[in-house]
């Protein structure tokens, strides 16, 4: 059966290098029947990666264990439901997922455009270049390594899935940040597109938000689901850790946070063109850095890199893809000289130029911090650590910079401004922030940082808060509609602002629960025998029992504490599984408020003696379910901000316009 | 990832923990261990502090951590001893010093930099662009009327 894949592989690989090949030719002779067949070839790319894909995925379900990929990573007792996570553990299964979701993402996007219009200019370049990125993935699993390499014999049974990997956030956030990298690819190619054929207007900028927002949200989403992962399985009390694979994936969504602002600026004023251009270029360079990051292990250290096979290979496309496009942008850069005009720095435009500086400064940050033990390992020969404290101490300021912006940028109209107008807009969130602040005074919090956390992270909720008022109420006042009406209608018309200001509503909540959790956070630890009493912050810890029990795949041990005295009992267990006797899986206990996570692990435990012991690490975490209500919020944010917008209409303009609408212009 | 290494090593940690005794002392052992162990880097993890990972030998750590505190040692006197052992690697924390500087300036000089140039191109692009060509400057102005309007509008609808 492995037969199937490999030949699908290899001719994946040699139709993209022909799609790319004819869509490039095809452009430069204008010969329209060869555009036309590289597009149906990179259509066949889809059908092939789809075919190889499919064939992993039946011999997991056939248990093939001739394939020494599925020996790896499966075994005869593995759940069918553990199927995906399967496919994509490995390294060779998940440059597949990548290639293949990068197809169907391909596919996708030559759908939607498939009539001629104003983008078919760009369309031989959009699929030259995604070819190139997904004939790579074709050479890397033919040359480097095949997920259908055979093995000399068929064992009985498979090795089994890493027992870290059985967790339900495993079947979705390993597949959303891969898919999170990939998609980045699809704005890249409408950016090089545009570079190539010299049209630099907005028309590409439009083709590329759309996918840029989908790639975005995402990635936005895979990161908060591989810490609400980490939180719950990794068992140690946190849910970011500043780990450089955490840090890969969050220096893409970063930088492309920093494109979905500034490309606003060109919509509105056609400023930053060439600006924009690079945004998206570093944007990809980092969701590659980051998939080649993942896959090869570099970051461990600079010799893991060598023994890493794709390490050299990524170096080498990561520096072929960064010096064309590069030069590139530099040959069109005369194309690219803007008139930009600024009628004020106290404007839109102004803010979104400092959310730029802050965005790159704070990726440029982790960037630096994640690969300094290498640098600082090559230049000098001397092993430094870059850890929690680095990374807390400079990304906290510029993400603090970054929200109390968030919370002014809004009210700061495009343009130029008036002192009275500016104070009339910023009077009511300014007012609630010093409220809140007072408040937590009167509570009895003095630490600073929490303090000016909250405070900023209530500025910038209060701003999203009363521009929907303002909006909300001028709509009903102005068509007479009621609030709900018009609430509905507000956010229908202009999905792109208010699911902005959603998103943003989302970022202050997740900001308030990092604020809390990192600053309030009770930690303890004990040993205790079954009657045994330990107390962490409010919370007392009642030990009960320790059992062992057959579970899927392996057993468990569970230990049973009572909180407070009370009928209510925690289970923290620790899974083990067939194959992996000394590597267990933790389940954590948590028992989460609006208020705060109470947070057991189970950290070791001793039968030896006449009654068994555990070791127990409890914590109190501050508000962490915040972080995880803003994840919502967030994807229902982004999701507004992409629903396409109502077809335009006419519209009537009733005589009386809406208060305060003259003093922005 | 590695943060679930095999449980060796527990015993030291279940012996120091069961040889204190159980009152207000002891929180505040728990916390002075936790706050050594947080600057220190787990050495067989990827990214982990000592206080985070579950491996042996970082319970190892906090129990040699803790029996130093019980001794009296100061905590600077329990981080030399494992800079000694460990080398400057075991800091979690680079030393803002010799090559662990570098870390640290980078960031700051890119974000002033940053920041300059925002500076430079405010100042330039605000000022009024002195045009040789008067025609088309005329030409420019009606549009930019247009669009100041236009502009206008949109804020006026849309707020």
């Amino acid at each position: 059966m492995g037969d199937l894949g490999y030949i699908a592989l290899v001719g994946a690989l040699a139709l993209a290098v022909y799609a790319a090949g004819a869509s490039l030719i095809g452009a430069w002779r204008l010969n329209g029947p060869l555009i036309a067949s590289g597009r149906n070839a990179a259509l066949g790319v889809t059908v092939l990666f789809t075919a190889a894909s499919f064939t992993l995925l039946a011999a997991f379900v056939a248990n093939d264990f001739s394939l020494r990929y599925v020996y790896d990573n499966s075994s005869r007792a593995m759940p069918m439901d553990m199927l995906m996570p399967a496919f994509y553990s490995g390294q060779r299964g998940s440059l597949l997922f990548w290639g293949w979701t990068l197809s169907i993402f391909t596919a996708i996007v030559l759908i939607q455009l498939r009539k001629p219009g104003a983008h078919s200019v760009f369309m031989p370049y959009v699929i030259a270049v995604l070819m190139l990125i997904e004939g790579f993935m074709a050479l890397l699993l033919n040359v480097v390594g095949s997920p259908f390499e055979r093995l000399p014999f068929t064992p009985p049974d498979g090795v089994g899935l890493n027992p870290l990997l059985y967790d339900e956030g495993m079947k979705i956030h390993p597949p959303m940040l891969l898919m999170g990298y990939m998609a980045w690819s699809v704005p890249f190619a409408f950016a090089v597109a545009a570079l190539a054929t010299g049209r630099l207007n907005s028309e590409w900028l439009r083709l590329s938000r759309r996918y840029a927002l989908v790639a975005w949200t995402i990635l936005g989403l895979g990161n908060l689901l591989g810490s609400w992962w980490a939180y719950r399985v990794l068992g140690w009390g946190g849910y970011w850790g500043w780990d450089p694979v955490e840090n890969v994936a969050l220096m893409p969504w970063l930088a492309g946070t920093a494109f979905i602002h500034s490309l606003q600026v060109q919509e509105r004023r056609g400023m930053l063109k060439a600006w924009n251009v690079a945004l998206i270029l570093l944007t990809f360079y980092l969701s590659i850095f980051g998939t080649f990051v993942v896959r090869s292990g570099i970051l461990a250290s600079v010799h893991s890199f060598a023994l890493s096979q794709i390490g050299p290979y990524f170096l080498g496309y990561l520096g072929f893809l960064i010096a064309g496009s590069v030069a590139l942008f530099l040959w069109r850069l005369p194309r690219l000289r803007e008139e930009n005009h600024l009628d004020s720095a106290v404007s839109r435009e102004g803010a979104f130029l400092l959310n730029n500086v802050l965005f790159l400064a704070v990726t440029f940050a982790i960037f630096w911090g994640t690969v300094y033990p290498l640098v600082a390992e090559a230049l000098s020969n001397q092993k430094i650590s870059v850890g929690v404290p680095y990374f807390n101490q400079v990304a906290s300021p510029l993400f603090g910079a970054l929200l109390l912006l968030m919370g002014i940028a809004p009210l700061v109209p495009w343009r130029k401004t008036t002192r009275a107008y500016l104070v009339r807009q910023f009077l009511p969130p300014v007012g609630t922030a010093l409220l809140g602040t007072v408040a937590m005074l009167v509570a009895g919090m003095r630490e600073p940082v929490p303090l000016v956390g909250f405070t900023i992270c209530l500025f910038a909720g209060a701003t999203v808060v009363v521009e929907f008022v303002r909006g909300v109420t001028a709509r009903a006042h102005a068509t007479g509609e009621n609030l709900v009406l018009a609430f509905a209608s507000l956010v229908r018309r202009n999905n792109r602002r208010y699911g902005g200001y959603t998103v943003h509503l989302a970022i202050a909540l997740i900001g308030a629960g990092i604020v809390g959790s990192q600053a309030f956070q009770v930690q303890a630890q004990a040993t205790l025998a079954p009657g045994q009493t330990m107390q962490v912050g409010a919370y007392s810890l009642t030990a009960q029992s320790l059992q062992t029990f057959p579970s899927a795949g392996g057993r468990t041990v569970e230990a049973r504490l009572l909180v407070n005295g009370s009928g209510e009992a925690m289970r923290p267990q620790r899974v083990f599984f067939q194959n992996f006797d000394r590597q267990s899986s933790t389940r954590v206990a948590i028992r989460s408020t609006f208020r705060e996570d109470l947070y057991i692990v189970l950290s070791a435990w001793d039968e030896s003696g006449p009654v068994p012991k555990i070791s127990i690490a409890a914590y109190v975490n501050p508000l962490v379910s915040w972080i995880w209500a803003g994840g919502l919020l967030f994807l229902i944010g982004s999701l507004a901000v992409m629903w396409p917008a109502p077809q335009p209409s006419v519209r009537t303009v009733r005589a009386a316009a809406p208060r305060g609408a003259l003093v922005s212009a | 990832m590695g943060r679930l290494l095999p449980i060796a090593g527990t015993v030291l940690v279940l012996l120091a923990l069961l040889a204190a005794p159980a009152s207000a002392q002891q929180v505040g052992l728990d916390d002075a261990v936790r706050r050594i162990a947080l600057q220190l880097q787990c050495p067989v993890c990827v990214g982990q502090t000592v206080a985070e990972s579950n491996s042996g030998l970082a319970q190892d750590m906090r129990a040699v951590i803790r029996s130093k505190l019980e001794q009296g040692q100061s905590e600077r006197e329990i981080m030399d001893a494992f800079v000694a052992a460990y080398g400057e690697s075991v800091l979690s924390d680079p030393p803002k010093r010799g090559i662990g500087l570098g870390v640290w300036i980078a960031p700051v000089a890119l974000l002033l930099f940053g920041i300059g140039v925002l500076f430079v191109l405010t100042r330039r692009w605000s000022r009024p662009t002195p045009s040789a060509f008067p025609p088309a400057a005329a030409v420019r102005t009606e549009q930019a009327l247009v669009t100041d309007e236009l502009q206008r509008y949109r804020d006026a609808y849309e707020r």
